[in-house]
């Protein structure tokens, strides 16, 4: 199974991904993961700087939004990148997050495009072939 | 509806002017050539229909020349709201809040500059905060303690704040569209979240298609409005052209008025086509609080043009050793592409108040227009069209025509044909870097990804997507600029 794919006949300006997992959980990871993939170009980063939050909302879909804002938030505001991510979501819609995560400022020879947000045009939650995919479009 | 029936339905009314059958509340209106119109992506049209659907939509649903796929809304598209039946929408605004164009004049002739381009564009690229992450220099002190005091004033005052730092002055007040300032703007409406994200970001340019660029005049189309701009003023003028936006403060606002309007809609019944175009009556308490945040946005990105402006002004002195007088550092105009304002435009004869969204389409007023002082009164309001760092840029003025028919608005740049994931399949980069070194382009990027996605050949020829404009009598040209030097973030 793919973690994710980018979309290349779509979003014109912007960038679009589909991202899978087994359960809801490791689609969340997976497409935090896209989120990193798209900023930064280096794929062995561990990183080690621990974080952990919580969000909640009232559906998968708004959920996926918070989750991925608040992923941006940690870049813009403390300028850490996420590439591991664990997430755990319960049935009412609350997810908790333990992460580690990495100073941009030791990737900066790494930049490949910086996300703006995440949007909701066409985002929707799909179970798919036993498996769980959702569409992204990402603001760049 | 099917998209090829509303494609076969449109009718060139005017020259480069079509119009569809109505596809909802409204038809669609489309300004471009045969050509452009051809090319045309079906998702546009499925786009500006859903839009053509929303409550209080007056006229037509606006596509321009450069229009394409966007999320929500295409890019390249503006509708008008009647302000007391209609609608707000944060999802059609988009997260970049008063992205915008900057025009700066120079004293200063190619053969003046070309020789130090390499030195100019490292010590800007030094001097302007560029790229993921990027944090303020030291040459705005003000940057490394902003409080929410100081961010209450940004947002609130827009330029006014700048021009009390000493970072603008009030000939530069007078060159930026609706002087710097949205009065209406009211900080109590934005997030703790929004703060944290603007305060780490004022004064940085970001990344994507934002840049700096160093250009000079290729083609002079209307010496008159030229040389009333002080522009074509000597042989191969120098000038900068700056393109970015709100930054993190801009998204977060957005991203948080989308979730609100989701509940709004949700709580009112209202089905949605697309869930980006969340929106709320203008009139209500949710509409007026998005209006008043999105407000705050807009004059942050005010002062972050004014903040990079600053930058550039010390760049050159610099560079050049010369001081800011000397070198005629002037603002042409400042004008933002993602808004959405209440202006009062003619419906059916009659004054009325419109709230007017712009997605990547930038306000075009004509000569005479009360919101014109100065010379631009003469001239009409300059519109700055900025395209791919290989292929050069424009600058037009707006219509008296514009006014009348497309509630003073027009394109904003060049629209992709592209995108950037296909086009890091599609363009070598060190070609590209190559090529740009041929003609004299000499680029700084934190990114050769970057760079890649907003290669020329991602985007539409811009001398057809300009004419489409002038010669649909919307925006006249008035000068064709093309880049020596550029920064990227």
């Amino acid at each position: 199974m793919e973690r994710y794919i980018l979309l290349k006949d779509e979003a014109t300006a912007d960038i679009a991904f589909i991202a899978y997992g087994k359960n809801m959980n490791q689609m969340f990871e997976n497409a935090a993961r896209a989120v990193y993939d798209i900023m930064i170009n280096k794929n062995k980063v561990k990183g080690d700087i621990p974080i952990k939050f919580k969000v909640s909302s009232d559906s998968f879909e708004s959920l996926l939004v918070k989750f991925i804002n608040k992923i941006l938030l940690y870049k813009d505001y403390k300028h850490i990148v996420i590439p591991m991510i664990n997430v755990n979501i319960k049935e009412d819609y609350t997810l908790y997050c333990t992460a580690k995560g990495e100073k941009l400022t030791k990737l900066k020879d790494y930049f490949i495009a910086d996300v703006k947000a995440v949007t909701m045009h066409e985002l929707k939650i799909k179970k798919r072939k036993g498996l769980i995919e959702c569409k992204v479009v990402l603001d760049i | 509806m099917d998209i090829q029936d509303i494609r076969s339905s449109f009718k060139e009314t005017y020259k480069n002017t079509w119009d569809s059958k109505s596809v909802g509340n409204v038809p669609i209106r489309v300004y471009a050539n045969k050509d452009i119109f051809k090319k045309i992506e079906g998702d546009v049209f499925k786009q500006a229909t859903n839009a053509a659907n929303l409550p209080g939509i007056i006229g037509y649903s606006y596509l321009f020349s450069d229009a394409h796929i966007g999320y929500g809304v295409p890019v390249g598209w503006m509708g008008a709201f009647d302000a007391a039946e209609g609608i707000i929408s944060p999802g059609i605004v988009g997260f970049d809040i008063n992205c915008g164009m900057r025009l700066i004049r120079t004293n200063m002739s190619l053969n003046e500059v070309k020789p130090k381009i390499k030195e100019l564009i490292d010590t800007l690229f030094k001097i302007v905060p560029a790229g993921v992450g990027s944090k303020s220099t030291g040459l705005v002190p003000e940057l490394k303690h902003l409080n929410n005091n100081d961010m209450n004033s940004i947002s609130e005052e827009g330029i006014d704040w700048a021009i009390r730092k000493g970072y603008a002055t009030k000939k530069d007040k007078e060159r930026i569209e609706e002087r710097g300032v949205l009065k209406y703007a009211e900080f109590s409406k934005v997030s703790k979240d929004a703060v944290k994200r603007g305060k780490e970001q004022l004064g940085t340019l970001g990344s994507g298609n934002h840049y700096l660029e160093v250009q000079t005049i290729k083609e002079d189309f209307n010496k008159d409005v030229a040389n009333k701009l002080d522009l074509d003023t000597i042989k191969n003028q120098v000038v900068i052209m700056l393109h970015t936006g709100s930054r993190g403060f801009g998204h977060q606002i957005a991203s948080d008025y989308i979730s609100r309007f989701l509940k709004y809609d949700e709580k009112n019944k209202i089905n949605l086509d697309d869930k980006q175009l969340a929106y709320a009556s203008f009139n209500s308490d949710d509409g007026q609080d998005y209006l008043k945040a999105m407000a705050c946005a807009a004059n942050f990105s005010f002062v972050n043009r004014q903040l990079i402006t600053h930058q550039i002004r010390e760049a050159f002195k610099k560079t050049f050793k010369k001081s800011e007088n000397d070198m005629g550092l002037e603002i042409v105009y400042d004008v933002a592409h993602n808004t959405a304002k209440t202006e009062e435009h003619i419906v059916n004869g009659r004054k009325s108040v419109l709230v007017v969204h712009r997605k990547g389409a930038t306000r075009n007023f004509g000569p005479k227009n009360k919101e014109l002082n100065g010379v631009l009164k003469s001239t009409g309001q300059p519109v700055i069209i900025g395209g791919s760092m290989e292929t050069g840029s424009y600058l037009c003025v707006g219509t008296k025509k514009s006014e009348l028919e497309s509630f003073g608005t027009t394109l904003h740049g060049s629209g992709r044909t592209m995108s950037r994931v296909k086009a890091r399949e599609v363009i070598e980069g060190k070609k590209l870097v190559n090529e740009l070194e041929k003609k004299g382009i000499y680029v700084k990027s934190n990114s050769l990804n970057g760079l890649i996605e907003e290669g020329g050949a991602a985007y539409k020829d811009i001398d057809q997507v300009v004419n489409s404009m002038h010669d649909a009598g919307i925006s006249l040209k008035v000068l064709k600029l093309v880049p020596i030097g550029n920064i990227k973030g």
